[in-house]
């Protein structure tokens, strides 16, 4: 839909609490990559991923006439993913490998032999992802691998920015000890 | 800056969230310090695996498909949201037309109620003592032309009947009643009536010796067959009489279509009789119990409906309300019929929903259930 390309998220926002679908599917477009990124992350299952994904714009769609005008649409987005993703670990209380996977994150270049030691830290490192408690380990993924400020992190996890400087701290250090 | 508080800011730093004084004091410690330098090379080969992590491979097609599929739920949910207020309004309506029922029926059962004692030769369990044999229902109908406009505007009741203030002989029957300590109802006197009889004690005394009646009278006597002996098999003109005893038994035994097709011959044989205004009034609160089973299909409707909804979108906002709804049709539903597979399927839909809902479940729940619980019991 390229006569959305240039309309900002907040505008986007308010076309589609209006009734433009299409407005809406544009914020779908810009961002569900990212929020699957980040529950695929969490929850390393593609149908967790998916549902997250699903249920976390189908919330924003009907809570569209609440967002706040000028406010960031992905912070709020992550916001909701997040929340969905944590209620899911803290229900679930286990967590669904995605078998693929290492397979999946590795490089074509490689040799064998440096597919199957990455594949061992790769397993290792989910390992001992899996072994923090859920509140340090997605400080951690929202500011390692989904790259937000922290700034953000603290928008999007509710909590103050001090709090958040000491959960990505704390996750380092577990992981590090874990690792060792 | 201390060693120990560098180690604090190590983590940040690498973040790139720290201020330049602190940025500065950091980067001249690590100079000096090879045990923090390590430190900081450790936790960025940290990050490095935590990003080898990243899972970004979805089954193809995964995000193409996404917002199409996305869209079909909101579409559906629209749905949804479009059915709860049809299935409000309905409700609202079953509701209303539950309320014209139960006054109806109260108003039948206290007229029974107030006559029960007087002198009934047969049928003992005649709803409505048959008018040939005692003037029950010649105070309800009266001559048009004896009326004034006031007066009927006044006495019109529920049903569209007329019904006069003093009926003849109704102040002996207060007597009489009243000597037996039973309750003072003035016949046709409704306000009075639908009072005693909707008593729990008066409702529940009245159901059952009716229960009875039927089961003692009718003792395996099919209403349709009845109908049958009352002269339809065999070609030959019904006696009125015959046919609304006929009609009766078919009300007992709650087969309402077979009684309302009793009393509507009753109403086309001897048009302008007291027995025939006596099968109209049956006729009118029947008509209201059809309307109320029919609401009962609409219940159960609207039960499958939701429990597809709560299959389907288990994670949905929506389940809560979906599950009240769902609930709510089923407990209607055991309520109306107190058969025990409907008893049963409530109280299967309850705990399932309070299993589902967990701290969520309406306090109400716990209520239904213990309802349910005794209708078992019983």
């Amino acid at each position: 839909m390229g006569s959305y390309d240039e309309v900002s998220d907040s505008h986007l926002a308010e076309l589609a609490s209006s009734g433009e679908l299409e407005a809406f599917d544009e914020l779908v477009r810009r961002y569900h990559r990212k929020v699957y990124a980040l529950a695929s992350n969490m929850l390393k299952d593609h149908d967790a991923a998916d549902d997250i994904c699903q249920e976390a714009f189908m919330r924003a769609y009907r809570a569209l006439g609440r967002f706040r005008k000028g406010a960031s649409f992905y912070t709020w987005i992550y916001r909701i993913a997040t929340n969905l993703c944590l209620n899911y670990l803290r229900d679930r209380k286990r967590l669904v490998r995605m078998e693929e996977a290492p397979a999946a994150a590795l490089s074509l270049s490689d040799s064998q032999e440096d597919c199957a030691e990455r594949g061992e830290l790769i397993e290792k490192v989910n390992e001992a992802l899996e072994a923090i408690h859920p509140k340090y380990r997605i400080a951690l993924l929202l500011r390692v691998n989904e790259g937000l400020s922290y700034a953000e992190i603290s928008e999007v996890l509710g909590i103050p920015k001090g709090t958040v400087m000491s959960r990505i701290s704390r996750a380092r250090e577990s992981l590090k000890s874990l690792l060792e | 800056m201390e060693h120990s508080e560098i180690k604090n800011l190590l983590s940040p730093y690498l973040d790139g969230e720290l201020g330049e004084t602190e940025v500065r004091a950091l980067e001249d410690h690590l100079s000096q310090c090879a045990e923090c330098a390590a430190r900081l090379d450790a936790l960025k080969a940290l990050d490095g695996s935590v990003q080898m992590t990243r899972l970004k491979t979805p089954p193809e097609g995964y995000f193409e498909f996404f917002p199409a599929k996305l869209r079909a739920r909101i579409r559906s949910e629209g749905r949804a949201f479009r059915s709860i207020q049809r299935v409000e309004a309905r409700l609202a309506r079953v509701r209303v037309g539950a309320t014209v029922f139960v006054v109806l029926m109260a108003f039948g059962i206290g007229v029974i109620y107030g006559q029960r004692g007087l002198p009934v030769k047969r049928p003992r369990f005649s709803p409505i003592p048959l008018a040939s044999r005692q003037p029950a229902l010649g105070h309800v109908v009266r001559d048009r032309a004896d009326v004034s406009e006031e007066e009927e505007l006044e006495s019109t009741d529920l049903v569209g009947s007329r019904i006069s203030k003093e009926p003849a002989g109704a102040a002996e029957e207060i007597e009489v009643r009243e000597k037996r300590g039973e309750p003072r109802v003035v016949p046709g006197d409704v306000t009075e009536a639908v009072k005693v009889a909707a008593s729990p004690d008066a409702y529940d005394e009245s159901r059952s010796a009716r229960e009875e009646d039927a089961e003692g009278v009718t003792g395996g006597w099919a209403a349709p067959s009845g109908l049958e002996i009352a002269g339809e098999k065999k070609g030959e003109a019904a006696d009125p009489e015959e046919v609304y005893t006929v009609a009766n038994l078919a009300q007992l035994q709650r087969d309402y279509d077979k009684a309302i097709d009793g009393y509507a011959r009753v109403v086309e044989t001897s048009p302008g009789t007291e027995l025939a205004a006596g099968a109209q009034f049956q006729i009118n609160v029947l008509k209201a119990a059809v309307d109320t089973r029919d609401a009962a299909e609409t219940l159960r409707e609207s039960a499958e409906m939701w429990e597809e909804y709560i299959g389907s979108y288990p994670r949905s906002d929506l389940v809560p309300t979906a599950c009240d709804f769902y609930t709510q049709a089923l407990y209607s539903i055991a309520q109306k019929t107190q058969a025990k597979p409907d008893v049963e399927n409530a109280i299967r839909a309850i705990e399932d929903c309070s299993s589902r809902l967990k701290d969520k479940s309406p306090t109400g729940f716990q209520d239904k259930l213990k309802e349910l619980k005794k209708y078992l019991d019983s």
